[in-house]
This record gives C-alpha cells, sequence and structure tokens, in this order.
C-alpha cells in the first residue's frame, strides 16, 4: 500500500504511533524524521506517482487545527467548521481538487487526536449559543476510507456525546463503515456519501467504491440508527445527464428511504484555474473536458450559470417527485 | 533526429565510443561526439558543468535531438546492511530515474531544497526510482537519511540537465547505477582520518591508488582547510572517484547493454512516441503544448478557404480536442468525417470571407460540443432580442453571472430614439430572461 513511511521523532515511540504503525499493510520500511513539515510539500512530487509510489507520513499537526468552511458549504445559517485530521486520498478521482493542492500526493495522519477534540470543545464553546456548530472531516482527505488504520472516530464521538448541539460530519467515497459501527449511533453524527452514477464512478472517480457497495453501507447504518446524509456531487454534464440520475436516485431510494437521509446537497462539477489547470495536465483525455466551463462568481470555473441550474433543478425535481422533502435539499457551493 | 546521450565522465562513455565510432564534434568544447546514431556528450561533474554544456549543445544542434538520456552513476542512499561487492555485472543494480529532485544547499545537516522537479519522460519502467542531485558528494549519514526521505537515490548532474530540457523543450530520461552506498560501510567510519592504510584496506584499492590520489592531494585544489573532518571528506572524495574510475567499463558495457536494449524492447523511448505514450510531464506546460499542436496542425489550418485568426486557432484547437473526446477517437483518418459534419465542404462552397467561414466553423463546433449550452444561448440572443434591435448591448457579468444591459447613446434635440429605448426597457419582460439564467425555463 504504502511506498515508505515516515515517523516524527517526538511520536515515534508512542505507543499509539507503533500501534497505528503494526495495523498497517504491507512491509514498508519506516523512516524517522524530525518534522514532517520539513518534506512533505518542500519538493513538487507528481501527482500522478501516488499510483506506484505512494508515502506516508505520520506526525502531528500543529497551528490551527480547525478552520471555517468556505461558504455554502453546508446547511445555511449554521457555521460550519473542518477539522484537519489527514492530507490526502488513496482514491483518485479526475476532479479532485487536491490534485497540486499539496504539490504531494503523499498522505499525512495527524495523530494528535486529543488536540483535535479539545479543538472542537473550544470552537463549540465560542460559537453563539442559539446556533449548530458543524463539523466536517472530509476536506483534504476521505473521512473513512482508512478508519480501520487510524482508529480516531472514537475520538470525535466523545466530544460530539458531550455537546449534543454540535454537528459531526463524516464524508465519503468508500463503504468501509466498521469502526463506525463499533460505535453507538448518535443523532448529531452524519455519516454522508459522496454519490454518482456508477458508470460515472467507474469513469473518474478511480478505485474508490462501487455505487452498490457505498449504497449497501448506507443501508447498514440506516438499518442501525445512524444519520445519512448524501452529496451528489459533482454533477458532470453528459448528454443523459438527467436520466443516469434518475437512475441513481431510483437506487438510492431502493436502499433507504428519503425521510432516511437527513440532508442532500447536490452541486456540479467546479474547479479553481490552478486546479483545472492540473486536471488537464493529469488526465488530458478525461470526459470532463467535453464541456466548456465559464468563469463564475468565486473565482472558480463551471458551467454556465444557466446550465448548471438547470441541471441541478432537474435533479431537484425528480428528488422531489421521489418524496424528498423539499428542506433537505441544499445545493452546494451556489 | 537523434538521441544525446550523456555522460559525467568519458570513463563512463568508452564503450559508447568505441562500438558506435564516434568522431569528434567541432564544438566550443572539446567533449562533444557524433556518431551515425547518436550525439555524446561529456558533461564533467556536477549540476552546473551540466547544465552548462548541455545548454549550448541543445540549442546548437536543437532540430536533429530528439531525445536526451543520461547515463550515470549515484549513491544509495537507503539505509543497506550488505557493502556493494561488484564481482560481475550480475551484482549490478540499476534503475530508471522517475522523478529528479535537486538538494541547493547542504549546511551541517540542513537542506534546502528546491521545489522544482522533473519527471522523466521515461515512466513506464518498473524499476524506476526517484534521484536527487546534490552538489557536493554525500558521506554525513544523516545527511542521507535526510535526502533519502525526498529520493532514495543521489546523484551530482540530473537536475542540471533535466531542467535545461525543460527549458528548451526536449524530453529526458536517465539510468543510474549505484556505485556507493552511505550507509553500509563502503565509507570510512567517522573514526578513520586519512589513514592510506585502512582506507586502502576498506575499499580494496590499490596502493598505487592510493598514492595517485595523495599526489594529487599534494599538487592541488583541497576544497577547505577546516581541520581533520573536511581532510577526511576530500580524501574520500577522491579516492571514491578513484575506485569508480577503476571500474568504469564495467559501467559503460552495462550502460550500452540498456542502451541497445531499450532502444529495442521499449519503443517508448524513441523519439516519435515518447511523447505519445508517456504521461504528461509534471512540468510540461502551455508553451510545451503549443510546440506539440505546431507539429500537429490540423489540416483546417491549411486550407486556403478558411481563416483563423491567433484565438481562433487557438479556440479551433481546445474545441477539436474535446470534439475528439466525446467521440472518443485518436484516429485522424475521422478527421474528414468529423468534419464533414460539422459542415466543412459545405462552407467551403459558401459566398464567405475566408475568416467568417472559420467563424461560422467554430460555431458549429461549439454547438456540436455542448447542445445545451448553446441552446440556452440562442434563446438568451432571442429572448433580448428587442432590446438589441434598438442598440441596447447586453453582456453576462463573470462576477454575478447575471445580466447587463449598456446603454450609450448620443443626445440630440430631434432625437426620439431615447425615448423609444426606455420604453421597450420599461415594458420588457424580464421574467423569462431570469426563469432562463435560473435554468427554469426550457429551451
Amino acid at each position: 500500500m504504502f511506498e515508505r513511511i515516515f515517523v516524527e521523532y517526538d511520536i515515534a515511540d508512542n505507543p499509539s504511533t507503533q500501534a497505528l504503525l503494526e495495523r498497517l499493510p504491507g512491509n514498508a520500511p519506516v523512516q524517522r524524521i524530525d518534522k514532517l513539515e520539513n518534506y512533505f510539500g518542500r519538493v513538487k512530487k507528481p501527482y500522478l506517482q501516488k499510483r506506484n509510489s505512494l508515502n506516508l507520513f505520520i506526525g502531528t499537526k500543529k497551528g490551527h487545527l480547525i478552520k471555517p468552511a468556505p461558504p455554502a458549504y453546508g446547511v445555511i445559517s449554521d457555521p460550519h467548521f473542518y477539522f484537519i485530521h489527514s492530507y490526502n486520498c488513496i482514491y483518485e478521482c479526475e476532479y479532485c481538487y487536491l490534485q497540486g493542492y499539496f504539490h504531494s500526493p503523499d498522505l499525512v495522519f495527524y495523530v494528535n487526536y486529543e488536540e483535535i477534540a479539545a479543538a472542537m470543545e473550544e470552537t463549540i464553546h465560542h460559537a453563539p449559543a442559539e446556533t449548530f456548530p458543524w463539523f466536517h472531516a472530509g476536506e483534504f482527505s476521505d473521512s473513512l476510507a482508512l478508519s480501520h488504520l487510524t482508529q480516531e472516530l472514537g475520538y470525535y464521538w466523545k466530544v460530539m456525546e458531550k455537546n449534543p448541539r454540535a454537528r459531526l460530519e463524516l464524508r465519503t467515497k468508500s463503504a468501509n463503515i466498521r469502526e463506525v459501527l463499533k460505535l453507538p449511533p448518535l443523532p448529531q453524527i452524519f455519516v454522508s456519501f459522496s454519490l454518482a452514477p456508477q458508470s460515472r464512478i467507474v469513469r473518474t472517480e478511480h478505485k474508490t467504491a462501487s455505487l452498490g457497495a457505498r449504497l449497501a453501507a448506507m443501508k447498514k447504518l440506516a438499518e442501525n440508527g445512524y444519520s445519512l446524509g448524501v452529496h451528489l456531487d459533482p454533477i458532470i454534464y453528459e448528454e443523459n445527464v438527467i436520466e443516469l440520475y434518475s437512475e441513481c436516485i431510483d437506487e438510492i431510494f431502493d436502499h433507504v428511504s428519503p425521510q432516511q437521509i437527513s440532508y442532500l446537497s447536490m452541486g456540479v462539477v467546479r474547479f479553481t484555474k490552478d486546479g483545472y489547470y492540473q486536471v488537464e495536465k493529469n488526465y488530458p483525455q478525461s470526459d470532463l473536458h467535453r464541456t466548456q466551463f465559464a468563469k463564475s462568481f468565486d473565482d472558480k470555473v463551471r458551467y454556465t450559470r444557466p446550465m448548471r441550474l438547470h441541471i441541478l433543478n432537474k435533479i431537484k425535481d425528480y428528488l422531489l417527485k421521489k418524496g424528498m422533502n423539499d428542506s433537505k435539499i441544499y445545493f452546494c457551493m451556489e | 533526429m537523434k538521441n544525446l546521450i550523456c555522460f559525467a565522465y568519458r570513463g563512463e562513455a568508452q564503450t559508447f565510443l568505441k562500438n558506435l565510432e564516434a568522431r569528434s564534434k567541432a564544438f566550443f568544447f572539446g567533449d562533444l561526439f557524433e556518431t551515425e546514431e547518436a550525439f555524446i556528450l561529456l558533461t564533467g561533474e556536477g549540476p552546473q558543468n551540466a547544465s552548462e554544456k548541455l545548454a549550448a549543445v541543445l540549442a546548437a544542434f536543437h532540430s536533429e535531438i530528439n531525445l536526451v538520456i543520461n547515463f550515470g552513476i549515484c549513491a544509495d542512499l537507503r539505509p543497506r546492511e550488505t557493502r556493494i561487492e561488484l564481482r560481475d555485472v550480475k551484482d549490478l543494480e540499476g534503475y530508471w530515474v522517475r522523478t529528479s529532485y535537486l538538494a541547493r544547499s547542504v549546511a551541517g545537516e540542513s537542506i534546502d531544497f528546491e521545489f522544482r522537479s522533473f519527471s522523466s519522460r521515461e515512466n513506464s519502467f518498473q524499476k524506476s526510482m526517484d534521484c536527487i542531485t546534490v552538489f557536493e558528494r554525500v558521506f554525513n549519514p544523516a545527511v542521507a537519511d535526510k535526502l533519502s526521505v525526498i529520493a532514495p537515490l543521489a546523484d551530482r548532474e540530473l537536475w542540471g540537465l533535466a531542467s535545461v530540457c525543460q527549458t528548451l523543450k526536449k524530453p529526458f530520461c536517465s539510468y543510474k547505477l549505484i556505485s556507493d552506498r552511505v550507509f553500509d560501510g563502503t565509507n570510512p567510519p567517522e573514526s578513520v582520518t586519512n589513514t592510506k592504510f585502512d582506507y586502502k584496506v576498506d575499499q580494496g584499492v590499490t596502493e598505487g591508488d592510493v598514492e595517485a590520489c595523495s599526489l594529487q592531494a599534494a599538487q592541488g585544489d583541497r576544497p577547505s582547510n577546516d581541520g581533520i573532518r573536511s581532510n577526511r571528506i576530500w580524501y574520500k572524495s577522491i579516492t571514491i572517484c578513484e575506485v569508480i574510475r577503476q571500474k568504469a567499463e564495467i559501467y559503460s558495457d552495462h550502460f550500452f547493454q540498456i542502451w541497445n536494449e531499450t532502444i529495442a524492447e521499449h519503443p517508448v523511448i524513441t523519439p516519435a512516441k515518447s511523447k505519445l505514450n508517456s504521461a504528461p510531464s509534471e512540468n510540461s506546460n502551455q508553451s510545451e503544448k503549443n510546440l506539440e499542436l505546431e507539429s500537429h496542425k490540423h489540416f483546417v489550418f491549411k486550407d486556403k478557404d478558411f481563416h483563423f485568426t491567433a484565438s481562433m486557432e487557438s479556440h479551433f484547437n481546445r474545441t477539436w480536442h474535446r470534439l475528439k473526446l466525446e467521440i472518443s477517437s485518436t484516429d485522424s483518418s475521422q478527421d474528414l468525417g468529423l468534419m464533414n459534419n460539422l459542415g466543412y465542404t459545405w462552407l467551403k462552397n459558401q459566398k464567405m470571407s475566408g475568416k467568417e467561414r472559420g467563424r461560422q466553423l467554430l460555431l458549429r463546433m461549439d454547438q456540436k460540443l455542448n447542445p445545451l449550452d448553446w441552446e440556452w444561448q440562442v434563446r438568451l440572443k432571442q429572448l433580448l432580442l428587442p432590446l438589441t434591435k434598438v442598440g441596447l448591448h447586453y453582456l453576462i457579468n463573470e462576477e454575478t453571472e447575471d445580466i447587463e444591459i449598456k446603454i450609450l447613446h448620443n443626445l440630440s434635440n430631434t432625437d426620439k430614439s431615447l425615448e423609444e429605448k426606455l420604453r421597450i426597457l420599461n415594458n420588457f419582460n424580464w421574467q423569462e430572461i431570469h426563469q432562463l439564467l435560473n435554468g427554469k425555463s426550457h429551451v
């Protein structure tokens, strides 16, 4: 899985680090380093090198552990934050903005989970009393894909148990829910799945779990009382995009009912200028490039407004027709 | 077109020079050779020498060179239990280089890494590794340990060569043989100073070699004189050079074999295919793409019935690439069929200027590529026709993605058109425009 593993000296002998190393598959050589910041992102490592040379850095996150999420990130009116526990992802989605974001595709695990949990508590205490502060774990990595290795979820569960008004979202493209199932369902912890038609997953979301596997995981969580979220995001235009998503929605509701989904976000594919350059370079043959993008309100490039709102409204209409409550649907970053 | 094969030392190139019957090439310096198959350049040691000489040669013979190949030795920075015992060619351990990095400076154990890296065109081989170029030989295990986080191999030239290739838009690849290891004991332990006898035994070099080194030391340019440690490092450096010099013939034979096998078995390295088959370089940029486009110009640009300005040409290339993705074809024999579907032949017979033909062709390409987007644009034009008819212009604001109306009017006493414009604006039905922009209108 990993070609080489680098561990910061300060934590190398901690029992939790040793236990993490024991859990890692394969027999990659482990090397101790001073500070991972001295190496990670200091040189430009080609993104696609992750296919045959993925390294893992294990260290502690310094500085801000919790950051405010971008506007229109989640349910409107509540403050949204993301916490930094990991960088980069084992998956390879062609549209992913992490391409080139850190100048390295290598994975980073920040293992100072107690400090992250403490920072969450502090953020909750500073949030206005009438609000529900949300914490998102999937900004720079998939929240669950490697959770059986990191085994960090328990730390976040404790924070949520103590703070009922806080909300936690674990966003994933995996079907890896075994660590979640070991913990009790809490109403304010949402496991959210990014979903797309299977044909799109095959073409664009390399190495991620199939739609069927993700839906089976959702069903199991729903049956066990966990709260669920769904992200139909990013939607990529193709001629029959509405039909494909209608079928995908049918499949979703074959596994869970609209009532079992706490919220559903939708968004079309979008890029920063640099991000799009990386996609063009790494995936010149991707069908993402079939459609023209235009600069839009936040300097990102998107489909033109009539086009993307047409797509989003059509899919939303279908969701409403299938019994999804309007108040649970929101457009992400629109 | 020929390969340009770069070596640091003549000894590493000797088999090539002999077997390919290389002739010295008259140039500004005497380290350039030419054969039927290749140019051969002896760069000298260090990234600066390498880049200076390669830049001169590539600039002078750019059109004759399709690929720069570097063969050379490197140090293995990874901790290993075994030392290198080179008794047979089977003992040789070599790797194609995947990505080239640079350590700009090493001060004590502190390293300043260069951010830019260069990926080799040759990345389809399984046995490939990353390599970091350093300005000085690495003897300090603590430094090697840090360098190895970035790359497991260290050399003295590659980054210099790769950066020139990047600047001059030439693909490069590199094959490195491990000549020494920092951690395996082939270097003298810390306690050793310049005791000739100890080192001789450790390295297996002859007493003559050591004598030669001592002579060099006596004659010459010792890099620094800050006590026992630098003395020892300098001594190690020149002695390792001697050891490598002894083995140069074996290395050169191996490089020659690799070059022959690679050309024969991996056509990806040959010029025509190297660009098409390999993954994009980390540093391929727009100007490189433009060069590629230049060499694969679409036939429509050679058609005298069509005229494209530079921006139209760029629009055409982008859209053409997307259309080819749409039909999932890279087969150029289908190009004419696709062009005729776009009305290429029909447009040729229409009475219009070449530029107008080009514009019409681009419109058709846009329409074909994105019918949904095209339809709303047509609908928007229709809806706004009452305004444009009376000279009211509109544009789409990039920030708000909303319609902005531009009113330009020359006022005069007798002109009634302002009144007419205001009347039309007043009565204009914006409802449909809003619906269209919000994706709620059926086009």
